[in-house]
């Protein structure tokens, strides 16, 4: 492990023979990659790709196909060609989208945990998790936590779709990090299921994917950003950046919101949650800093660049997703798309 | 560099500082305060504070980042000593307030501040709040030093000027936010504070 050797490398395999007319068609088309359309023939390029609602919301049901059943539709539509081309075109605009908003940065892969931490000492961010341990409303922490619900109800699963893209001590880091993501074999304790304990405590519903019609198109951008990182082995540089970052970010905010539902007298049973994530991640932000990040830039120097795109690209839409919300409660309006 | 393997399957424990951050602990290991008990740890990994300023000690919970711990991950031999106030303290934004004007509406609220600050201090207290609360009140005195020297300067010296007395007030806010978790009356002069530098840095966006 360690801050101070990292093992590991790109996994990578040659093309064997061909034995036949299988492999002989299949080396043809892997030979050359299908140039799809840029978009979608007949669907508009959404202007701001990164907050559109509609457009967020394709890519969102797209994603779920992989972590859930959806009612109606056959399971088999995961892998239907259709729907991955159309996954694809909706994936392009959504990466252009957010390549042209973070900033590329020039970093030697020996800096990346140094690179990380000034880059999040940097971002103030708006003040969401101050808000809301001082002022917010309890119709406005239902709303956050509304949002939240998005990811949160399946928390560290989108990271999962990692562990088989990398290898040596950045897979071991990754492993320990999910390993108490997941409750560390006390399945009550897994993150996901806080988070559910937490919505039920708040009397909200916590069945996964209730809230998907209130749920505006940045909020499903944070979590597909995630989803897009972890489906693509090519994207994996930039799934640890976001993770990292994700971590180094968490504690204090996680205490904050834990304060502010105690200032609105909520009990345990809704602050546990966030309680946990106040120790859990400051173990998991070191782990994602240095184990998993600064050791995958040692051993694939060339994911530097998507290390860091994939943790800039996180601040960048966190930061767009709070100011929406306290843009909105400023206003004394609902931050969902419809009020609860 | 030699690689070592640390994910320990026998009985060691194995203790690691990570840069500007906690001390992570893995293996088999025991948790025990001074009498022996035992602290609950709920995970395989644990963090342990290195910067002393977390609030659930023995454990880190991430505030080393936010009053800007630096520390190597390699044994120090000439490690420098933490400032009183962390350079995080400084607040980021800070433009170059007009510091020639205005300076009497500062010093009238810091000498209120002061006296307040000596009668808490005078009032019974633990010796660990008295030291606080002193040090708090010495920080202040700096402030209005700084103040009183500061009038009439030129305005090229201004923003080094006002970030030293921003940094001095948020040093004092730091001190008695502690006071307060000793149980101390603060709420009044932090209010009474906050607006003082709230003022500073509001003469910088009003020409």
């Amino acid at each position: 492990m360690s801050v101070l050797g990292a093992v590991g490398g790109e996994r990578r395999i040659s093309l064997p023979a061909a034995r036949g007319p299988w492999t002989e068609s299949l080396f043809e088309l892997l030979g050359a990659p299908t140039a799809g359309p840029a978009t979608h023939p007949s669907l508009p390029s959404p202007s701001d790709p990164l907050g559109d609602d509609d457009l967020q919301l394709a890519l969102y049901l797209c994603y779920e196909l992989h972590y859930a059943a959806v009612r109606g539709v056959d399971d088999r539509m995961e892998w239907d060609p259709l729907v991955l081309r159309f996954r694809a075109a909706a994936e392009r605009i959504f990466e252009q989208g957010l390549r042209a908003l973070v900033p590329v940065r020039d970093v030697e892969g020996a800096n990346v945990g140094e690179e990380l931490q000034s880059m999040v000492e940097e971002d103030a961010g708006p003040p969401l998790s101050r808000y809301i341990e001082t002022q917010a409303t309890l119709r406005e922490v239902l709303e956050f936590v509304v949002h939240r619900s998005a990811y949160q109800l399946k928390e560290a699963d989108p990271h999962s779709w990692a562990i088989p893209r990398l290898t040596g001590s950045p897979k071991v880091a990754l492993l320990e990090i999910q390993a108490d993501e997941y409750g560390s074999g006390r399945p009550e304790r897994m993150h996901s299921a806080l988070f559910a304990g937490t919505m039920r405590g708040l009397g909200l519903d916590s069945s996964y994917g209730a809230y998907l019609d209130a749920l505006p198109g940045i909020t499903l951008a944070t979590v597909n950003l995630i989803s897009l990182f972890g489906l693509h082995r090519r994207l994996r540089g930039a799934l640890v950046g976001q993770l990292a970052v994700f971590e180094m970010t968490s504690s204090i905010p996680n205490r904050r919101y834990g304060n502010g539902l105690r200032r609105l007298g909520l009990g345990p049973e809704v602050t546990d949650f966030y309680d946990e994530h106040v120790e859990a991640d400051a173990v998991h932000e070191s782990i994602a800093a240095w184990d998993l990040a600064h050791g995958l830039a040692r051993t694939e120097p060339t994911l530097t660049d998507d290390i860091m795109f994939g943790a800039s690209a996180l601040l960048a839409l966190e930061a767009r997703w709070a100011g929406r919300l306290l843009g909105a409660w400023k206003r004394s309006q609902s931050s969902l798309l419809r009020p609860l | 560099m030699a690689h070592r393997d640390i994910r320990v399957d026998g009985d060691e424990a194995v203790i690691v500082p990570y840069p500007d951050g906690p001390y992570l602990v893995r293996g088999a290991f025991a948790l025990r305060d001074q009498g022996g008990g035992t602290i609950n740890v709920g995970r395989r990994t644990i963090a342990l504070c290195r910067c002393g300023r977390s609030r659930t000690r023995p454990f880190c919970d991430g505030t080393h980042r936010a009053v800007g711990f630096k520390a190597r991950s390699e044994v120090e031999a000439d490690a420098p000593r933490p400032a009183l106030i962390s350079e995080a303290a400084i607040p980021r934004r800070s433009r170059e307030p007009r510091l020639s004007r205005g300076s009497a509406a500062l010093l009238s609220p810091l000498r209120s501040a002061r006296s307040s600050l000596e009668l808490a201090a005078e009032s019974p207290c633990t010796a660990r709040t008295y030291r606080t609360l002193r040090t708090a009140e010495s920080l202040l005195a700096a402030a209005s030093d700084l103040v009183e020297d500061g009038r009439g300067r030129e305005s090229a010296d201004a923003g080094s000027w006002g970030e030293a007395f921003l940094c001095l007030i948020q040093g004092a806010l730091d001190a008695l936010a502690l006071a307060g978790d000793q149980g101390a009356d603060v709420a009044p002069l932090v209010t009474q504070l906050t607006r003082v530098s709230k003022l500073v840095r509001a003469q910088a966006t009003t020409p």
